[in-house]
C-alpha cells in the first residue's frame, strides 16, 4: 500500500542520489549564470573609494586582448553586503573589481551561520578559483572548504585561517588608531575646544576582549604616548559588542567620573552607537572606528579610524589577476591605505591645522617605517 | 384556568424509532408540569419539538389557544418558549450578563452599552428573584449560577413558557433546593414551566401536575396531589411481562469476583459511588440497572482500575486486585465492554487487526519479545473475526468505518473470543445497535456465562436486564441495591428502586 | 518485509482502493505544490522579479549537479531527523513544539562530546557523541513530562518555552564555561577529529549522516509498525481513553515517545556537529525544529512519507542560496513557498476530516 510505495520511491531516491555523486569536479559547472544584464549596482553612492589612485596600470590594457576567459572570483560576506559598514565597503571593493577587470560578479550572501561555509562551497564547487571570504566568523568554514578543493584559491578578511591556499587579508587596526590617539593626545590639552579639560586623560570602549579590539586599543596607547608618555589612557570593556546601554553607561562613567574628554570607541556598531549617545549628552568628544561616525553628532566626533576593506579587497584580487597570490597573512596597515582616519571636516576648523598637519607626518612616518607600531600578541 | 400551551397528536419518527406517538397534553398559565419517563421515553423529543428544534411529523402546537407553527428555536423563542438544555449553551470567556443578553444586547452606535446592558440583566435578576453576579465570566462562577444565567437568557428574551430539560442532573443537592425557590417565584409571577425529569422525588416536590411517557406514549397524566412515587414509577416501567426473556435462570457456581464496600469519587471530585458491594458468581449474569448517571460509569471504571478508589476492596478468586494496574487487573481475567464504544472501546482510526490484540499483542505467540508476530496476530485476528461474524473488507481496514453493530461485534470478539475472563464487565453492550445485533451481542453473553463465567451487563435499557439477567442491582445515586433473583415480580422492584432507592411501596 | 506485505494487501480485498488513495494523495499533494510555487512566483513577478529564472536557478542550486544533489541529501539529513522527532510525538497524539530547544541541547551535548576526550578511535568516539546528543536532546523533554504526568500541563506551552531556555542556555555555556577563545565566533572548541563523521564524497558535505538518516527511516518504520512498543505508542496516540481501557501502558508510552522524540533531534543536532560544524555555534540552527514539526505534519506523520518531504525541504534550502545570489530573489520567497504548503495541507487533511465526518454523521 501506501508504505511500500514511500518505500520503494525512497530507495530509488536514495540510488539515484548515489550514483549522480561520484565525484566530477573536472566536469564543468552547470550552473549558468545569468548572464544578461547586472542586478543594476545603482546603491547609494558613496564615496568613491581612492581605490582609483592605486595602481590600475597592467591589466587594464591587457584586458581586450585577453579573449581567453575571465577569472572567475567570487565575494561570500559572513552576511548580507547590504547598504552601509564594512560589508558594504567589501562588496564595493569587489564590484569595482569586477568593474575594472571584466569578470563576472558573483556574491554569496547567507542568512544564518550554517550557510557561511555552504556558500564558500557552492562557490567552489561552481569552479571558482578564487574566493573571497569577509568576516573572521567565515574561518572554519573556508579551512574546510580549502582542503577539500586544492585547486581553488581561497581569501579570508580579518582571519588568517591558514592553509596553502588561503590568504588571510589582515588589517593593521593598530596602526590606524596609533593615529586616533596622537590626535586624542593632542586634543586633549587644547582647552580652547569647548568641553575640554586640563587633565591629560583620554579613553578607549572595547566590546570585548578579543584580539582585534586588543589590537586596536594597543594602537591607541601607543599613538597617544607617542606625542606624550604622560597621557593617561583608560580602558573599558563593555562584554559584548550588543549592548548599546551598557556602553553608554560606562562612556558615561569615564566623561563624568574619570576626567575624560575624548573617547574612542570600538563596541560593535550598536554599542558605538550607545557610547555616541553619551558623547551627545556630555557634550564631549568621541573618536569611531570601522565605519566613519563623523557624521553621528556633529561637532563632537573628532574623527574616526576607516578600516578600507574595499582597498583591501580591490588590491588583494588585483595582485591575484596579476598572477602574485601569496598564502599566510597579507598586512593591510596605513602604508597600503587600508587603514586611515577620515579627513575631519565635520569638525570644521575645531581641530588645528598643525594638529592635522603632525597627523600627516605621522602617517608618513608609518608609511617609511619610522615609526613602527607594535602589534600586540 | 388558562391554557399555556398545549399539544395535540404530536408524531415524530426516527429512522427505526416511533419517538413521540401520536401524543397530546395541555399545560396551564402558571403552573409547573413535570414530564417523567425512562431514558429514551420520548421526552426530550417532545420538549424539542415544542421548542422547534424538530418539526413534528404530523400534530399541532397551540399557545395561549393559537395555532403555531416553528422553523427554529427563533420562532419558538418570538412566540415566547425558551429552553435550558442539560448541557448549558454558554460562552464560556464572557460575563454572564453578555452571556444572557446575547445577540439581543442594548446598542450604542454599532457599540454595545455595557453599562445599559449589566443593567437591564440586573434588573430581569431582581424582578424574578435570582442571585447572580452577571459581571463574572462564566467559566469562574459555579454549575449553578450558570443555569441561573441560562433561565435568566430566557427571561430576557421576554418567554413565558420555560422548558428545563433534567435541570438538577448537574446540581448538588442545595443548588436543586435554590432552583425550586426559583421556579416557585417565577410561577407565581405567572410563567409556566415544563420540567423534565426522571427522578421522582424532585418531581412530586415541585411540580402541579406530572405528565408520564413511556416508549414515545403519553401514559397519562396526574395531578401531584393525587399520585405517588409508586403509581409513577409503574406508569413509567409498566406492568406488562416482558417477552423476549432470553435467558434461563441457571444455579449460580462459584464466587469469582468481590466487591467490598467501594467508594469513587466523580470527575468533579463529588461521591459517584458510595459505599457499594457486590458479589459476582460463576455462571450467573448479574444485571446493573439504573437510570444513567446513578454511579454506573465510575463503578465500572474502578473495577477496571481506571478510576482511583477512595475506599474499599476488590478481590478476584480472593486475591486484592484494587491497587492493580488495568493491565494486571485484565490479566486476573476481566473483560471489559465499554459503554462508550467510539471514546473507549476502539481506535476508530485504528485498523481491525490493531483494535483486536491489545491484550495479547505482547506476549507470545503474538510477541517474540520485541516485534509483533504479525502472521499469528492476522491468523489470531482473523479467526475471531470470522466467529463473531463482523462484517468488514479486511483486517487491514480502518475500524471507523464499520457500522455501530460490527464495531460491538470487533470489541466482543476481542473480549471474549479467546476466552480468557472469568469476568466479563459489559456496560451498555447493545446501546445504538439494530436489533440483529443486539440479539447477536446478547447471546454472546449468555453464552460466555454459560460457560462457567462471571457476567455483569449494565444497561440503563430495562428489557435488556431483563432479557438476561438471573439477578439484578440496581445503581441509585450511587448505591448498588439488590433487586433479587428474576422472577415474575422483579420488573416492579427494579422500577421502585430505579426511581425513590426502596424495593417497596407503602401507599 | 516487503513480500508479507503484499501478501496481506492480496488478501484483503481493500488494496485496489488504497492505491486509488495513494494515487488521489500524491495528485493532491502535487496540486498543493504548484499552488504553492504560483504563488511564491506571483510575489515575485510583483516585486519585478522573474519567476522563471528564479525557479530554474533554484533547481540548479539543488539539483545542478552532482555536488548540489549530495548537498541536498546532507541537508536533508537534519530535516529527516526532525521530521521523524516530530512524527513519533504526533503519533502518541503529543505535540512536541519543544524540537528546536532539544536539538540545541543535543548538540551542544554531542559538541561537549567531541571536544572533551580527545584520545578515542574514531569507531568509539563517533558513536560516544551521538549517544550523547540523544541523551541532551531526551534529558530536555524531562521537565515537560514531569509537568505532563504530575500535574496534567499540556505540553504544548512547557515546550516552547523550553526552547528558549535551551537557546540561551547553549548561548551562556559557549559565552563562559566552554568558551574558546581561539574560536573567530561565539562557539564551543573545535571537536575531536575523531568524532567527525566521515564524508561520502570529498567536495561535498554529505558524509555518513545520510547513512544514518535513511536507516534511521526504516528503523522508525519498523519501531512504529512492526514492533509491540510502537503498537503502544500509536494506540495511545489514536485514542487514550481506549488505551487506557484495554490497558496499555499509557504513561509509559508518553514519557516514550517524548523521549524518543527528544532523542531523535538531539541525534539530528549531533550529525550537524560531527558532520557539518565541527564545533557548536551560537544559534547555529535555522528553525529545524519548526520545520521537523511542519514536515512530519506534510508527511501524516509517516516515516517513508518524511523522506521525500525532508528532500524537499532540502532542496529549497539549498536551491534558495543559489537562487538568492544568482537572481537576487531572497530566500524569504522560499519560506513562503514552504508556509504556503504547511497551510494547504493543513487545511487539506482538515477539509477530510470534516468530510469525514459528515459522512459519519449521514450515516
Amino acid at each position: 500500500m501506501k508504505k511500500v510505495r514511500f518505500l520503494v520511491l525512497g530507495l530509488l531516491i536514495v540510488v539515484l542520489a548515489l550514483s549522480a555523486c561520484t565525484p566530477q569536479a573536472a566536469e564543468e559547472p552547470v550552473v549558468e549564470e545569468p548572464a544578461v544584464e547586472e542586478p543594476v549596482v545603482e546603491e547609494p553612492v558613496v564615496e568613491e573609494p581612492e581605490v582609483e589612485e592605486v595602481e590600475e596600470p597592467v591589466v587594464e590594457e591587457t584586458e581586450e586582448e585577453v579573449v581567453a576567459e575571465p577569472p572567475k572570483i567570487a565575494l561570500v560576506p559572513a552576511g548580507r553586503v547590504g547598504k552601509e559598514g564594512y560589508m558594504f565597503l567589501a562588496g564595493q571593493g569587489y564590484k569595482m573589481a569586477a568593474a575594472d577587470f571584466g569578470f563576472e560578479e558573483r556574491i554569496l550572501e547567507s542568512e544564518v551561520a550554517e550557510e557561511w561555509e555552504r556558500n564558500v562551497r557552492t562557490a567552489a564547487q561552481d569552479g571558482y578559483e578564487f574566493i573571497i571570504g569577509v568576516g573572521s566568523t567565515m574561518a572554519d568554514g573556508i579551512v574546510n572548504v580549502s582542503q577539500e578543493f586544492p585547486d581553488a584559491k581561497f581569501a579570508l578578511v580579518d582571519a588568517n585561517p591558514g592553509g596553502d591556499n588561503v590568504m588571510g587579508l589582515i588589517a593593521l587596526e593598530h596602526e590606524g588608531s596609533f593615529l586616533a590617539g596622537a590626535l586624542a593626545a593632542m586634543m586633549t590639552t587644547e582647552t580652547s575646544l569647548e568641553g575640554i579639560n586640563e587633565e591629560k586623560i583620554i579613553g578607549f570602549v572595547g566590546g570585548m576582549e578579543v584580539p582585534s579590539v586588543v589590537r586596536w586599543f594597543s594602537g591607541f596607547e601607543q599613538g597617544a604616548k607617542y606625542i606624550d608618555p604622560d597621557v593617561e589612557v583608560k580602558i573599558s570593556y563593555v562584554g559584548s559588542f550588543n549592548d548599546p546601554a551598557k556602553s553608554k553607561e560606562l562612556a558615561l562613567a569615564m566623561f563624568n567620573e574619570q576626567g575624560v574628554d575624548i573617547l574612542m570607541s570600538v563596541a560593535g556598531g550598536p554599542g558605538d552607537a550607545g557610547v555616541f549617545e553619551a558623547v551627545e549628552e556630555t557634550g564631549l568628544y568621541g573618536i569611531g572606528a570601522d565605519i566613519s561616525w563623523d557624521d553621528a553628532v556633529p561637532g563632537h566626533v573628532l574623527t574616526s579610524v576607516l578600516k578600507k576593506t574595499d582597498v583591501m579587497i580591490y588590491e588583494t584580487i588585483a595582485s591575484y589577476i596579476a598572477g602574485e597570490f601569496q598564502p599566510g597573512e597579507a598586512l593591510f596597515g596605513v602604508a597600503s591605505g587600508a587603514m586611515d582616519l577620515t579627513d575631519m571636516s565635520a569638525m570644521g576648523d575645531a581641530i588645528p591645522q598643525e594638529v592635522k598637519d603632525k597627523i600627516d607626518e605621522i602617517k608618513a612616518m608609518i608609511t617609511s617605517g619610522e615609526i613602527v607600531v607594535e602589534r600586540p600578541q | 384556568m388558562t391554557e399555556a400551551l398545549s399539544v395535540k397528536n404530536i408524531t415524530k419518527a426516527f429512522p427505526g424509532v416511533l419517538a413521540n406517538d401520536n401524543i397530546s397534553l395541555s399545560v396551564e398559565k402558571g403552573t409547573i408540569r413535570a414530564i417523567v419517563g425512562e431514558n429514551g421515553a420520548g421526552k426530550t423529543t417532545l420538549m424539542n419539538v415544542i421548542y422547534g428544534l424538530y418539526q413534528p411529523d404530523s400534530g399541532q402546537i397551540f399557545i395561549n389557544g393559537e395555532e403555531v407553527t416553528f422553523s427554529s428555536p427563533r420562532d419558538a423563542i418570538a412566540q415566547g418558549i425558551g429552553m435550558v438544555h442539560q448541557h448549558f449553551k454558554l460562552v464560556p470567556s464572557y460575563t454572564l450578563a453578555q452571556n444572557i443578553a446575547l445577540g439581543v444586547e442594548p446598542r450604542k452606535g454599532i457599540f454595545i452599552d455595557e453599562p445599559a446592558l449589566n443593567k437591564s440583566v440586573k434588573a430581569i435578576a431582581d424582578k424574578y428573584g435570582f442571585q447572580i453576579n452577571e459581571r463574572e465570566v462564566t467559566v469562574d462562577v459555579s454549575v449553578g449560577e450558570q443555569q441561573r444565567a441560562e433561565i435568566l437568557k430566557a427571561l430576557y428574551r421576554g418567554v413565558e413558557i420555560l422548558v428545563l430539560d433534567e435541570p438538577t442532573a448537574v446540581l448538588t443537592d442545595i443548588e436543586t433546593k435554590e432552583l425550586f425557590v426559583m421556579l416557585r417565584n417565577l410561577v407565581e409571577q405567572g410563567i409556566t414551566i415544563l420540567f423534565i425529569s426522571h427522578k421522582l422525588r424532585e418531581v412530586l416536590e415541585i411540580s402541579d401536575d406530572i405528565s408520564v411517557m413511556r416508549a414515545g406514549k403519553l401514559v397519562g397524566t396526574v395531578k401531584c396531589e393525587e399520585t405517588d412515587e409508586c403509581q409513577l414509577a409503574e406508569m413509567m416501567v409498566g406492568r406488562e411481562t416482558i417477552g423476549g426473556r432470553m435467558r434461563e435462570t441457571k444455579q449460580k457456581g462459584e464466587l469469582i469476583m468481590e466487591i467490598e464496600g467501594l467508594s469513587v469519587l466523580d470527575n468533579r471530585d463529588l461521591t459517584a459511588v458510595k459505599d457499594a458491594s457486590l458479589n459476582l458468581y460463576s455462571g450467573e449474569i448479574v444485571g446493573g440497572a439504573g437510570v444513567d448517571g446513578n454511579g454506573q460509569e465510575e463503578f465500572v471504571e474502578a473495577l477496571l482500575g481506571l478510576r482511583p478508589l477512595t475506599s474499599g476492596k476488590i478481590r478476584i478468586d480472593g486475591k486484592e486486585i484494587q491497587e492493580l494496574s488495568t493491565r494486571e487487573i485484565r490479566e486476573a481475567g476481566v473483560a471489559y465492554i465499554p459503554s462508550d464504544r467510539y471514546r473507549s472501546g476502539v481506535a476508530v482510526e485504528g485498523t481491525i487487526w490493531e483494535n483486536m490484540v491489545p491484550g495479547e499483542y505482547y506476549v507470545k505467540p503474538y510477541s517474540n519479545g520485541l516485534a509483533l508476530a504479525m502472521p499469528e496476530i492476522m491468523m489470531m485476528s482473523g479467526t475471531l473475526i470470522q466467529k463473531f461474524n463482523v462484517a468488514t473488507p479486511g483486517l487491514d481496514a480502518k475500524t471507523g468505518n464499520l457500522s455501530g453493530g460490527n464495531i460491538q461485534r470487533v470489541i466482543a470478539a476481542r473480549e471474549l473470543g479467546l476466552e480468557k475472563a472469568k469476568v466479563v464487565i459489559a456496560s451498555q453492550p447493545t446501546r445504538g445497535i439494530d436489533i440483529a445485533g443486539t440479539e447477536a451481542i446478547r447471546q454472546m453473553l449468555i453464552d460466555y456465562a454459560n460457560r462457567g463465567a462471571a457476567v455483569f451487563v449494565i444497561s440503563a435499557d430495562l428489557d435488556e436486564i431483563l432479557s438476561l439477567s438471573d439477578r439484578v442491582v440496581v445503581f441509585y445515586e450511587g448505591n448498588v441495591l439488590d433487586a433479587g433473583y428474576y422472577d415474575e415480580t422483579i420488573r416492579q422492584r427494579i422500577s421502585w428502586l430505579m426511581t425513590s432507592g426502596k424495593d417497596y411501596c407503602v401507599d | 518485509m516487503i513480500k508479507n506485505f503484499f501478501d496481506k494487501a492480496k488478501n484483503s480485498h481493500t488494496w485496489k482502493e488504497n492505491l486509488v488513495n495513494l494515487t488521489t494523495q500524491l495528485l493532491n499533494y502535487l496540486i498543493i505544490l504548484i499552488i504553492a510555487l504560483f504563488i511564491g512566483a506571483v510575489v515575485m513577478f510583483l516585486s519585478g522579479k522573474d519567476p522563471i529564472a528564479a525557479y530554474a536557478a533554484l533547481w540548479q542550486g539543488a539539483f545542478g549537479n552532482g555536488y548540489r544533489f549530495a548537498d541536498t541529501l546532507d541537508r536533508s539529513v537534519i530535516m529527516i531527523l526532525a521530521g521523524i522527532a516530530g512524527s513519533i510525538a504526533f503519533r502518541t497524539n503529543i505535540t512536541n513544539l519543544g524540537l528546536e530547544g532539544q536539538l540545541y541541547i543535543g548538540a551542544f551535548a554531542a559538541a561537549w562530546a567531541g571536544f572533551t576526550f580527545t584520545n578515542l578511535p574514531a569507531i568509539v568516539h563517533i558513536p560516544l557523541c551521538m549517544i550523547a546528543g540523544i541523551i541532551g536532546g531526551a534529558l530536555w523533554t524531562l521537565p515537560v513530562l514531569y509537568l505532563k504526568m504530575r500535574w496534567k500541563i499540556p505540553e504544548l506551552v512547557p515546550t516552547l518555552m523550553l526552547n528558549y531556555i535551551a537557546i540561551r542556555l547553549t548561548d551562556y555555556l559557549i559565552a563562559f564555561p566552554f568558551r574558546d577563545p581561539a574560536a573567530p565566533m561565539a562557539g564551543s572548541p573545535l571537536i575531536a577529529a575523531s568524532a567527525k563523521l566521515p564524508k561520502l564524497i570529498k567536495g561535498s558535505t554529505i558524509n555518513i549522516g545520510f547513512i544514518i538518516a535513511i536507516v534511521l527511516i526504516f528503523v522508525t518504520y519498523w519501531f512504529l509498525f512492526k514492533t509491540k512498543i510502537g503498537y503502544e505508542l500509536r494506540m495511545v496516540g489514536l485514542n487514550q481513553d481506549f488505551a487506557a481501557a484495554a490497558g496499555l501502558p499509557v504513561k509509559r508510552s508518553i514519557f516514550l515517545a517524548m523521549t524518543l522524540s527528544g532523542g531523535v533531534i538531539g541525534l539530528g543536532g549531533a550529525l550537524m556537529i560531527q558532520g557539518f560544524f565541527g564545533r557548536f555555534l551560537g544559534g547555529f540552527s535555522s528553525g529545524y525544529g519548526w520545520d521537523g514539526f511542519m514536515i512530519a505534519i506534510i508527511a501524516q506523520n509517516h516515516p517513508f512519507a518524511v523522506f521525500p518531504t525532508a528532500l524537499f525541504y532540502g532542496a529549497l534550502a539549498n536551491g534558495a542560496l543559489t537562487m538568492q545570489s544568482v537572481t537576487g530573489v531572497p530566500q524569504a520567497v522560499v519560506a513562503m513557498v514552504k508556509g504556503t504548503l504547511v497551510l494547504f495541507v493543513t487545511v487539506k487533511v482538515f477539509v477530510e476530516n470534516i468530510r469525514k465526518g459528515l459522512r459519519k454523521w449521514a450515516m
